[in-house]
């Protein structure tokens, strides 16, 4: 496995938000944050507001 | 015919079977609104230009940089894990960014970068973020990598090697006790996995991390080595990497770097061509040889490269080509 930062050499550069997407961060974490706090108080039972896109390789019993 | 809620995750060995507002075992594959979402979809939650030797590929692009991507969530949880923080964490508990496919090729790109990484978490669990942008990636000439611990099934591994070019995967030990009961997996699949790799045509090395006391016995990695020569053939790099102390392994020292050169005395015995050892610095074993004539070929230390003999993808001295990816023209 990859370690993401390296203790050996320290070899990795940080990029900061490619996209310059700091602004959309901040209001995602608005909104996401306290949707967090209230549906994720059961292990992994998670927020149904997190959306993504529908996942391949996946069947209906 | 009335529908069931249940859904079966078929892209990993573990078949998850899951319910509305719950997760596989990855975290990352949610059921939401009736229908099983990659949550994790161009959110990564680490993003980092390395040195492609960090990953570590030695034969593919030495001394170029590589965009290197990584979201939350894995389908294993090996208690030594050196990033756990991320892996082991749920998409929600860690800090992502808004990174849609098209932005991660404009910002390899934009950085000089021939190629992409899939990496530090498990790239199988954000599978259908790795297909796209590796995808996009293809077609603005660009190559993509996975570092992975190749617990997928077959048919999606089949469609992912049609987009990734190279490919690190662990081997965590040529044990099936030892995935079980350290990684939550199972070693079949993976040693599958990578044999469809070389099939497809994926350039492969293969990282082998040793932990002291639960891996570290030389009769199992001849067991590997030869398996690796049965299966993948001498060609195929192999990386003994040096264990630190993390996650639910603290109480473990790093692993000997006696030892880890011992491991690479071995595989080279058994007929390896090309053993490394990782994670250590300044070692002989960190650089290139020709295994016909034992010249020099490329000299590493840490991730720099000092010198790069080959001419073409050849030895200097005897003329043999060396196995690799050596230039990063448009793709063969």
């Amino acid at each position: 496995m990859e370690r993401e930062a390296d203790h050996a050499t320290r070899a990795h550069v940080r990029v900061e938000s490619p996209d310059k997407t700091g602004r959309r961060d901040f209001l995602t974490g608005l909104v996401c944050v306290p949707l967090i706090f209230l549906y994720n108080r059961n292990g992994r039972e998670t927020s149904s507001k997190l959306s993504g896109r529908r996942a391949m390789f996946v069947r209906r019993l | 015919m009335v529908r069931s809620d249940v859904f079966l995750c078929e892209l990993c060995p573990k078949g998850c079977r899951i319910t509305e507002g719950y997760s596989g075992d990855c975290r990352s594959r949610i059921v939401v609104d009736g229908e099983l979402r990659a949550v994790t979809y161009g959110r990564p939650c680490a993003v980092h230009i390395d040195p492609i030797e960090k990953k570590p590929l030695f034969h593919f692009l030495p001394g170029t940089t590589i965009l290197s991507i990584a979201t939350a969530g894995c389908n294993l949880h090996c208690k030594f894990c050196q990033n756990w923080t991320i892996s082991q964490a749920a998409p929600q508990d860690t800090t992502s960014i808004d990174l849609p496919p098209e932005t991660v090729v404009k910002a390899a790109r934009a950085r000089g970068c021939p190629s992409i990484a899939y990496t530090y978490t498990e790239p199988v669990i954000y599978y259908e973020y790795v297909l796209e942008t590796s995808s996009m990636a293809r077609k603005n000439g660009l190559r993509n990598v996975t570092v992975t611990a190749g617990y997928i099934n077959r048919r999606p591994m089949e469609l992912l090697c049609e987009v990734v070019d190279a490919s690190n995967t662990d081997l965590k030990a040529f044990s099936d006790s030892f995935y079980r009961e350290v990684c939550d997996g199972r070693l079949k699949p993976v040693l599958d996995g990578m044999v469809l790799m070389k099939e497809k045509g994926v350039w492969l090395e293969i990282t082998n991390l040793i932990i002291p006391t639960f891996n570290d016995d030389l009769n199992m990695i001849r067991k590997m080595c030869r398996w690796v020569l049965a299966n993948l053939g001498p060609d195929t790099p192999l990386h003994f990497s040096r264990f630190y102390p993390m996650y639910k392994m603290r109480n473990l020292p790093p692993t000997p770097v006696e030892f880890l050169m011992k491991a690479r005395r071995e595989a080279l015995d058994a007929g390896i061509h090309y053993a490394y050892v990782g994670n250590v610095l300044g070692t002989e074993a960190e650089n290139t040889y020709c295994p016909k004539d034992g010249t020099l070929l490329i000299e590493r230390i840490g991730f720099r490269i000092r010198q790069n003999k080959l001419k073409d993808g050849k030895c200097p001295t005897c003329g043999d080509t060396i196995p690799g990816v050596w230039n990063h023209g448009a793709r063969g």
